[in-house]
């Protein structure tokens, strides 16, 4: 075999930015992700043009799944708005054709820092979390490869340890985001940092979602209905933040999961996370014509 | 300032509409995806280069996935794996194939075989596992029976390996994680 037979003719950039030997072994490891949920699959992570650590995971998994007819929304913390995530937005448009979008309804790739929206996902849809610490042993097991070991061996006793030592210290759970979480029983994996309140909207989802850490160099995945567990004791039930009665300061959506914005008085204001949703109720209120989807959460309670 | 946007080459809209099946078949075992077009290579030309290594029972299908700088090794070193499942010899060789260990469940094999999908006088299964939304039933034919058994066989999840069912244009996958009830 000659090397013009495995190279193509020159172009200035690859269709997604990625070059396709790149593309390829993305796609090997996402589709291992996809056969064992949960389990992290160790892939190259290329070099894309933005820093380790912004977001390069989840930018590598979106770029090898473009299309031109793709539609995409990228969200940071919950917001469209952020530097960051428009910067990734205007980026995937430039390197693949494809058309941006701020709604939920309307994306069909969902890249995501650190929040799940609020408005349900359907089986179309596919959502890529940006990892930056994929690991949910390393507060426990600083080495990997003995973390590796452990997975291996199903070995979670340390992590339920860590969450006993919390009740005992605090009396509650202490952990705010990346709530380790067993995936089809087998698993456990870190959810990204996303808050407790969105760690049950991945349970049994109906869309498929890929989990990806540019720098740590680790994918992993949870494809539709896939049993999402929350690591918990028996008699101390899951708690989700308590957002139930809060009501957002300036679309006066209320509860979902909030922003909390100090105030010069020493009191707290509100705003919903999830921008867009935030926008489409204020949309509403002006007598625009705008869908609200079906969310997760009504009135604070979620949906089952 | 206005930038020219990147559009796809005919190579880059097949692979691409190729892994979109590949994806959306193993994230939803049993859901038939459609792909591009009826063809085993199209499925290697969109996964395989010289990173990887491969089996195929077909020699002229084997010359033209070795162009994709794949290299071609023995069955019980293969990471994709053409054949036929439909006679039941090949089928009991496939006992020997990669599945992972579980430092590294990912380092296992993926088998691609055309079959009849939904067709008379297959065998009828019923998938559940992730992806599947409770049950899902699936008529199987030109896959021996045996495969079926050596399947629960070999799979100790996490360990095991992933099967593609291919008839025409039309596109199955069943991960590792898909528990199968033989009807």
């Amino acid at each position: 075999m000659k090397l013009d037979q495995l190279t193509k003719p020159w172009a200035a950039f690859s269709y997604g930015f990625l070059d396709e030997s790149a593309k390829r072994e993305m796609r090997r490891r996402i589709l291992k992700a996809i056969a064992i949920p949960g389990y992290q699959v160790p892939y190259a992570s290329r070099e894309v043009p933005i820093a380790r650590g912004w977001g390069t995971g989840g930018l590598q998994v979106t770029l090898t799944l473009l299309k031109p007819a793709s539609v995409v929304k990228v969200i940071d913390q919950g917001a469209d708005d952020s530097v960051n995530a428009s910067s990734i937005r205007k980026f995937l448009r430039r390197v693949s054709s494809a058309k941006e979008t701020l709604d939920t309804l309307k994306a069909d790739i969902i890249q995501s820092r650190h929040r799940i929206p609020e408005e349900k996902l359907r089986e179309d849809q596919i959502l890529v979390l940006q990892v930056p610490n994929p690991e949910p042993l390393r507060p426990v097991q600083p080495d990997m490869s003995e973390a590796r070991v452990m997975h291996g061996d199903a070995d979670y006793g340390q992590l339920w340890l860590t969450l006993y030592e919390q009740l005992v210290r605090s009396g509650r759970i202490m952990q705010g985001s990346s709530y380790p979480s067993m995936v089809n029983g087998r698993h456990v994996m870190t959810p990204s940092p996303i808050p407790r309140w969105d760690v049950p909207k991945m349970h049994m989802a109906a869309n498929l979602t890929i989990l990806s850490a540019g720098r740590e160099k680790r994918i992993h995945a949870v494809p539709p209905y896939t049993r999402v567990e929350p690591l918990v004791f028996d008699d101390v039930p899951y708690r989700v933040e308590d957002h139930a009665d809060k009501t957002c300061y300036r679309s006066g959506a209320m509860g979902f999961f909030m922003n909390e914005l100090p105030q010069d008085d020493g009191s707290s204001s509100f705003e919903i996370s999830d921008s867009q949703y935030g926008v489409k109720h204020i949309q509403r209120r002006e007598g625009e014509a705008v869908t609200l989807g079906e969310t997760y959460y009504r009135e604070g309670r979620l949906e089952r | 300032m206005t930038h020219a946007l990147l559009l796809p080459t005919a190579e880059d809209t097949r692979s691409n509409a190729t892994f979109d099946a590949l994806m959306w078949a193993l994230a939803r075992p049993g859901v038939i995806q459609p792909l591009p077009d009826a063809c085993l290579l199209l499925l290697a030309e969109s996964l395989l280069d010289r990173e990887c290594t491969f089996f195929s029972s077909d020699d002229g299908l084997g010359r033209q996935i070795a162009a994709t700088g794949a290299y071609p090794a023995m069955l019980d070193e293969a990471e994709y794996v053409f054949t036929s499942l439909a006679d039941g010899r090949n089928v009991a060789a496939l006992s020997t194939l990669l599945a992972g260990n579980l430092l590294y469940p990912d380092a296992s094999a993926t088998i691609f075989s055309p079959a009849m999908i939904d067709g008379a006088g297959g065998t009828r299964l019923r998938l559940s596992g992730p992806g599947v939304n409770g049950s899902i039933d699936l008529v199987i034919g030109d896959v021996d029976r045996s495969f079926w058994s050596l399947r629960a066989e070999a799979i100790r999840y996490p360990l095991g390996w992933d099967v593609y069912l291919l008839d025409c244009d039309r596109l199955v996958g069943i991960p590792r994680s898909t528990f199968i009830e033989v009807l």
